[in-house]
């Protein structure tokens, strides 16, 4: 409403503009516009989170990190840095969220073009494209011609996502939640540890690794078992 | 001695022997004998209180289990990313084996032996458990339970339960034997609860559930095609059979087969004799365009039978006589196709 005011209130240049009806032409009204949707865009869409929770995530360690996103309603962009980061390296050693941006942007999993704030929600399509980038997911056509660039980006690592059932189907704009992140994070390790991306003792139960010859279950023996 | 004392005797120490035997079965030991012992584990894993709802598992009462750390009831197990933890029934019967996914917290609220079964309830707050019990001499009665659903097996191995952000989803594997039963709670629906089977090769979700429902009314209705209809979707055309009911005056209702004329004088039609015009019946298909009844010429916006009249320049001579309609459906006084 005060950028509004600003630009269109009585006493602004834009209120002047808009007294002289029978002046405003079609220039004009496009210039309007398109100053009107810089404005937005610089401010971007996400403000902060409204809500105050019940701890201090930077004095959490990163397990109990993870239980608190599990429990957030709206994850800020500081807290979705440091999970990325987790994610990533298995542990977040940075402590401001300047070390956290600067290690993301240099492993090129974040870009800075994006202006995030940290105290600002995230949205779905940021975290989108981090993921992509952590599990090493290409993407289709798309994400190659255009996204690669800058341009849908985020959109398009939000589609290849859904594509593979690790997001629900929604706009990439859209807030990301604590337990959504969390749902995301978890299927995003199974991919990683299914390319190997860490190292991991590939503990499993399936049919291929639990089962003998005549499909029965194979149940390790414990510690009684063992000793004679 | 006497024979028959003897016999005497041996009979109730036989008989007091059967007696002791069934009072305790020996394969089944009472109390909370039953545990879960750690085979394997790697990353972060934290096994804390069950009612400790504290974030910090550096607590009192907290620590890391390692292999062969045996876990009974009331305790909350949380692992973090890139971890994992598996647990083996303790004794092994029946064999059972669990493997809980990474980024998960589960709390296992009762481990014990029960009314003759192996009675565990475990508790998914989010995440992923995977699950295998063989046949034993003990039944085994396992129940896992998520906000907004519960996993009930019915002696079943290798199932998988994962739950994030009010959405589940219950599996069997390919090979898996038994069956699960996936019980969504939901509110205002036969007693709030939903339930399905799922064999071995099949999933579950909370939209698959409610979808399974509705699944029966899902199906492809031909409607232009109205020359190869019968039955029902032959009723369902005739009754939509146009889309120009909003383009009438109010207080007046559509035409069509069934609902007959505005005076009410003719009879419902006869769905297995649709296709009969007999001499007093009128063609009630293109009653609108002949009675005195606002007609909007351009696309038929219902299920898009439309006209098409042969000849466009007498089309609206047609209309103002009255006269029946040429072209390809129904004409006055035709016999069934």
């Amino acid at each position: 409403m005060v950028v509004l005011n600003a630009l269109f209130g009585p006493d602004s240049r834009g209120g002047a503009i808009m007294s002289q009806a029978h002046r405003f032409t079609g220039p004009r009204i496009l210039s309007c516009f398109l100053l009107a949707c810089m404005v937005a865009l610089s401010v971007g869409c996400a403000g902060p989170r409204k809500s105050v929770p019940e701890v201090n995530a930077a004095e959490l360690p990163d397990d109990a990190f993870q239980m608190y996103l599990a429990r957030v309603d709206l994850v800020t962009v500081d807290e979705a840095f440091r999970a990325m980061l987790i994610l990533a390296d298995g542990e977040c050693t940075a402590k401001t969220f300047d070390e956290r941006s600067a290690a993301l942007e240099a492993k090129g999993i974040s870009r800075k073009q994006w202006n995030l704030k940290p105290d600002n929600v995230i949205d779905c399509g940021s975290v989108a494209f981090m993921i992509c980038r952590i599990c090493q997911i290409k993407g289709g056509v798309d994400m190659h011609l255009i996204g690669s660039w800058g341009l849908g980006d985020r959109r398009y690592a939000m589609r290849e996502l859904v594509y593979r059932e690790m997001l629900e189907d929604a706009v990439d704009y859209q807030y990301m939640t604590g337990a959504r992140l969390m749902g995301l994070l978890a299927k995003a390790d199974q991919e990683m540890a299914r390319k190997n991306l860490y190292p991991n003792q590939g503990i499993d139960l399936s049919d291929e690794t639990d089962r003998d010859e005549k499909g029965n279950l194979i149940v390790p023996k414990t510690g009684e078992q063992k000793s004679p | 001695m006497n024979p028959n004392r003897i016999l005497s005797a041996v009979t109730l120490v036989l008989g007091c022997t059967v007696a002791a035997m069934a009072e305790e079965p020996a394969s089944k030991p009472s109390g909370e004998t039953l545990r879960y012992e750690v085979v394997q584990v790697e990353g972060k894993v934290r096994v804390g209180p069950e009612t400790d709802e504290a974030l910090n598992t550096n607590a009192p009462g907290w620590f890391s289990p390692k292999v062969g750390d045996r876990l009974g009831g009331g305790i909350q197990i949380r692992v973090p990313l890139r971890s994992k933890i598996k647990l083996v029934a303790m004794p092994a019967d029946p064999p059972t084996v669990l493997l809980i996914e990474s980024a998960s917290t589960i709390s296992i609220s009762e481990l014990a032996y029960k009314d003759g079964a192996a009675k565990s309830r475990i508790k998914l707050g989010y995440g992923a458990i995977r699950a295998g019990v063989s046949e034993g001499a003990t039944r085994s009665d396992m129940e896992i339970e998520a906000p907004s659903a519960t996993l009930s097996k019915r002696g079943t191995d290798i199932f998988r339960f994962e739950y994030h952000d009010g959405r589940f989803m219950m599996s069997l594997t390919e090979q898996g034997r038994g069956m699960l039963q996936a019980i969504q709670n939901q509110s205002g629906y036969q007693n709030g609860q939903l339930s399905r089977f799922v064999t071995a090769g099949q999933f579950v979700t909370q939209q698959l559930i409610r979808a399974i429902d509705n699944v029966q009314f899902d199906r492809q209705i031909n409607v232009n095609d109205q020359f190869g209809l019968s039955g029902n979707d032959k009723l369902f055309t005739l009754i939509n059979d146009h889309g120009l009911g909003f383009l009438l005056p109010a207080g007046l209702k559509p035409i069509n087969m069934i609902d007959g004329n505005r005076n009410g004088d003719q009879p419902l039609g006869d769905q297995e004799n649709l296709g009969n015009q007999n001499n007093n019946n009128q063609n009630n298909l293109i009653s609108p365009l002949v009675r005195p009844t606002p007609f909007v010429p351009g696309g038929d916006f219902g299920i898009g039978q439309g006209r098409l009249p042969i000849f466009r320049d007498t089309l609206q001579k047609r209309l103002n006589s009255g006269s029946e309609m040429g072209g390809l459906f129904f004409k006055k006084n035709q016999g069934t196709r």
